[in-house]
């Protein structure tokens, strides 16, 4: 299944947390990767879109006291959600991997 | 563990969990928690909140694209289904669009004019702090005896130096002149106004300087109107204008140069004029002592106050102000008014009247605009009734569809929206076709209605926003009983089959019943008035009115009128086809004479009073009935009187000739009764007959019976008409001659009445059609539910006409329980409507009869196309049909 560059993302942060990954980590974890914090409600309303697309599953965390009784709900990818990121990563690999030299930075014109 | 009592803003947590629905939202409502409590310790909780808002606002857009996209999925599926629905009953659709396009139609027509009606005046910016000033005359006990919108010359410019809160005044009312231009006489309606005038109201000035225009040295300003008629296509500005007065023996020209133009008044403004000028420039005709005239009341002024709250402090104001001003007239009222009899009352006060209720202070405005509103409401009610039937009537072909749609798993709600879906889109089409209905009436409704409407006037935004509430209250109220009704269906039943809800339960039969109860009561409505209205223009007046030329007299205080009518007499002496020429102070069937307190011996009332030339009654053929008309040969007639049977009724009949009467304050003399006339409708028919005194002109008397009534044979008119205008020519050559008929001068008098009648007549029609439809489309149903039946009965030995009464008979029992709901309610509603007329028809069965068979017959009509198509099918088919 193809996934839009947002997606992939937001799949690859979750593979990279592993078994961390819930709504504060992941928001985290994306900033690590591209430099941008991502407003929660556009977050959540991913993870539900690509829970639906059935390429991530929710694992509803039991309540923890010592984080004031709230829940955390855990995300990890499903065997379809691996699989596209998987394409993803074979595609990007194919496409720049025909590049050899390194695209230079423009700088601003003057 | 820190016990955390602070958190996010409590309202945009709200709205975060209602904004994510759909989404995990208890985890992104902690996540955000917790980021906010950082931010918090950190930057302080004002930067905390905008923090939490901004996260809040960046997630909008997406969520609320998520919501409408899964909206606009379900809505698209629900308007395929209601194109199929649409196109699978297209004879139902058909009738359901028509019927509510054709009230629609008429809905919007109406409302156009009653927005018109109320839009009166309204396009004047400081409409909140313009007033007509008003008089009121008291009789000797206080009471109120009548009110003018009329003041006296001096009282607005007395308003502005007393009354701090009045800013501008002007008076506005119509002057006579004769005007010479390029040689050329004609008599001109110039209305006087001060330099104020034009800043007071919003008149659009086409050219000229607003304050320039009228401030100049004999300047006019002329409307658009007035200015073609004067000079064609030429340039009017700066043009001479040669104004002619005849107040004195001599008449004074003055000449006049054309500084403005104007747009042409509004027809929603009650202000109406064709040319303007300084009323300052009065002066130059030797009207000075006008000016300082404080007991001479008869001048249309108006004021600006200051702000839109003064009226209370003004009008508080005013019983000083009349002391200080209007001391002398006051005196001199009382002595007319009150005959010198000393009662401490004032016998006039002043009041003043908002420009915004100037329309509606005439009742008649007022009323049309009850009346035609709830028209309007019942048409709108008839068609809205109509749909929903219609509606209800389809539910039991539908309820399959609508079982399979809850057996596949639609929930009420769904079914509820997609029969709302159906109905808005049946409503939108509906007004589309009744504002194309309405554009194709319109030229037909501005002639009925005397309005001079455009199409675009249709399509205008405040318009457009009434009809597009229209169709949603419509739409959705017409949706909603049947869509009740459907989405109650058990699955189970209506999959068997089950039929029975639509088209034959007691709240469709009501309302059938209600439709016709409304239709039958316009019917007898319209068909009361149009004989009400019949009474009155075919009614005897009680003079001769056909073959009457009328050559209406000018301006009253010119007295060289006085001189016409023997010069006239004498040149149509010879004439074979006029047999009659006579004078008379007033003008036939308005609604307003001016009425005097009448002194008789120990007998007081109040009467009209007439001045009349020798032969006034035999050239309108009015009989006396009791002594002698005026004798030209009596020389002391000059001090008698001529009174109707009306007037001597009050005196005891036939035994009042011979009484005086006092000279009160409208002769110059005693008056001795010499005789008793028929009574005759000098008012229009909307009133009581009244006492009046008839008497002949005298010297004194300078507004001069100065109206010529002129009796032709009325076999050859035209004719006549030459002989009359030549005769006219050589006696008045300075004058035009404007003459009108006297039938059709009284016919004028009830073109209110009759385009009531027309409205109403076409009103009812209307909602006749519409139940007519709503009819046609109903049978088709609940014939075709019964095809089966008929089936049966008639292979059981039934015959076709039989069949026919069977089917037709719950229909008819339905219209005359219509009749017995309408008739008391048509009954009460015309009782007192024609209260409103002096002379009325009286009431009988006939419009209520007829009306009520109308109705059977056009119901009767409208189900006989598929009465009579299933009475006469070969049974074999019905049975077949399974």
């Amino acid at each position: 299944m193809e996934i839009t560059k947002k997606e992939e993302i937001l799949m690859l942060a979750v593979h990279q947390l592993d078994d961390d990954a819930y709504g504060v980590g992941i928001r985290r974890r994306i900033e690590e990767i591209t430099g941008r914090l991502w407003n929660y409600g556009t977050l959540y309303r991913m993870l539900e879109q690509l829970v639906g697309k059935n390429l991530l599953s929710r694992i509803e965390g039991r309540s923890m006291p010592e984080q004031g009784g709230r829940r955390k709900n855990f995300y990890s990818l499903t065997r379809e959600g691996r699989r596209a990121l998987r394409d993803a990563q074979v595609q990007h690999q194919s496409v720049w991997g025909a590049v050899d030299e390194i695209i230079v930075d423009p700088g601003v014109d003057s | 563990m820190r016990a955390q009592t602070s958190g996010p803003p409590r309202r945009a947590e709200r709205l975060l969990l209602a904004l994510g629905r759909r989404l995990d939202r208890r985890s992104l409502a902690d996540d955000m928690r917790i980021e906010y409590r950082k931010i918090e310790s950190r930057r302080g909780r004002p930067a905390a909140s905008l923090w939490y808002w901004r996260q809040i606002g960046g997630m909008l857009p997406p969520v609320l694209l998520d919501r409408l996209n899964a909206r606009a999925d379900v809505g698209f599926s629900h308007l395929k289904t209601t194109l199929r629905n649409i196109r699978r009953h297209k004879v139902h659709s058909a009738v359901n669009l028509a019927g509510l396009g054709v009230g629609l139609a008429g809905t919007i027509l109406l409302t156009l004019f009653i927005r018109h009606e109320l839009s009166y005046d309204r396009f004047h910016e400081n409409i909140d702090r313009l007033y007509k000033l008003t008089t009121t005359y008291h009789n000797p006990d206080g009471s109120p005896r009548l009110v003018r919108e009329q003041v006296s010359i001096p009282h607005g410019p007395a308003m502005m130096s007393h009354f701090p809160e009045v800013k501008h005044a002007t008076r506005c009312f119509p002057l006579e002149f004769q005007v010479r231009n390029r040689g050329v006489l004609t008599w001109e309606t110039i209305t006087q106004v001060d330099a104020d005038f034009l800043s007071m109201f919003s008149f659009p000035v086409v050219q000229g300087g607003v304050t320039a225009a009228l401030t100049g040295e004999q300047g006019l300003v002329l409307t658009r109107a007035a200015a073609r008629r004067l000079f064609g296509r030429d340039d009017p500005l700066g043009r001479t204008l040669t104004l002619i007065h005849k107040l004195a023996e001599e008449p004074i020209s003055q000449d006049f140069i054309v500084t403005g133009i104007m747009e042409n008044p509004p027809a929603h403004s009650t202000l109406q004029f064709d040319m303007l000028m300084n009323i300052q420039d009065l002066r130059l005709f030797g009207f000075d002592s006008l000016f300082e005239m404080f007991d001479a009341f008869g001048f249309e002024t108006y004021i600006e106050t200051t702000h839109a709250r003064a009226e209370r402090s003004i009008r508080e104001g005013f019983p000083e102000f009349a002391r200080k001003y209007y001391a002398a007239a006051m005196e001199k009222y009382a002595k007319h008014f009150f005959r010198g009899r000393k009662t401490g009352q004032a016998p006039i006060s002043f009041g003043m009247m908002g420009l915004r209720d100037l329309h509606f202070s005439r009742g008649e405005h007022r009323n049309v605009v009850i009346i035609l509103s709830g028209i309007t409401l019942l048409i709108l009610l008839v068609a809205v009734i109509n749909f929903v039937t219609l509606a209800l009537g389809n539910a039991g072909h539908r309820s399959l569809e609508v079982g399979v749609r809850r057996v596949l798993g639609a929930d009420r709600r769904l079914i509820l929206r997609q029969l709302r879906t159906e109905s808005l889109v049946l409503t939108s089409a509906s007004m589309l076709l009744g504002i194309l209905l309405a554009g194709l009436a319109l030229p037909a409704f501005n002639r009925l209605a005397d309005k001079p409407f455009v199409l675009t006037d249709i399509i205008a935004p405040v318009n457009l926003l009434i009809f597009a509430m229209l169709v949603l209250v419509t739409g959705f109220s017409a949706g909603l009983f049947p869509a009740l009704v459907m989405s109650r269906l058990k699955p189970a039943e209506s999959l068997k089959g089950k039929k029975d809800s639509g088209g034959n339960n007691p709240f469709t039969r009501s309302l059938i019943v209600m439709q016709f109860a409304v239709s039958i009561m316009l019917f007898i409505g319209s068909m009361v008035m149009g004989r009400q209205i019949r009474h009155l223009i075919r009614a005897d007046p009680g003079f001769h009115k056909s073959g009457v030329v009328v050559i209406p007299g000018g301006p009253e205080e010119d007295q060289s009128r006085a001189r016409i009518l023997p010069l006239l007499k004498a040149r149509l002496e010879a004439s074979p086809h006029v047999t009659g020429i006579s004078e008379s102070s007033r003008l036939m069937g308005l609604d307003k004479y001016m009425r005097f307190q009448i002194k008789a011996g120990e007998e007081e009332f109040e009467a009209h009073n007439i001045r009349v030339s020798h032969d006034f009654f035999k050239t309108l053929g009015i009989d006396i009935t009791a002594g002698r008309d005026f004798n030209k040969n009596m020389p002391t007639d000059i001090e008698a009187a001529v009174v109707n049977e009306c007037f001597a009724r009050r005196l005891g009949g036939d035994r009042c000739i011979g009484m005086i009467l006092d000279k009160g304050t409208f002769a110059y003399h005693p008056l001795t009764i010499i005789g008793v006339v028929r009574d005759y409708h000098l008012r229009s028919l909307h009133h009581e007959m009244t006492p009046t005194v008839h008497y002949l002109p005298t010297i004194e008397a300078k507004d001069a019976a100065s109206h010529i009534y002129i009796r032709t044979r009325g076999q050859n008119l035209p004719a006549a008409l030459s002989n009359i205008r030549s005769a006219w020519e050589e006696v008045e050559p300075e004058r035009p001659f404007q003459y009108s008929f006297l039938d059709k001068d009284l016919d004028t008098r009830y073109r209110a009445d009759k385009r009531w009648g027309a409205i109403v007549r076409i009103s009812s029609l209307f909602a006749a059609l519409i139940s007519g439809m709503g009819i046609f489309g109903l049978t088709s149903l609940s014939v075709s539910r019964r095809i089966k039946e008929v089936g049966i009965r008639k292979v059981l030995g039934a015959s076709a006409g039989g069949m026919m009464f069977h089917l037709s008979r719950e229909l008819a029992a339905g219209v005359i329980l219509a009749n017995v709901l309408a008739w008391p309610a048509a009954f009460w509603v015309m009782t007192h409507w024609l209260q409103g007329y002096a002379y009325r028809i009286r009431l009988t069965p006939w419009p209520f009869l007829l009306s009520g068979s109308a109705a059977l017959l056009l119901a009767g009509i409208a189900a006989s196309w598929h009465i009579i198509r299933t009475a006469r099918a070969d049974p074999v088919h019905a049975l077949r049909s399974e």
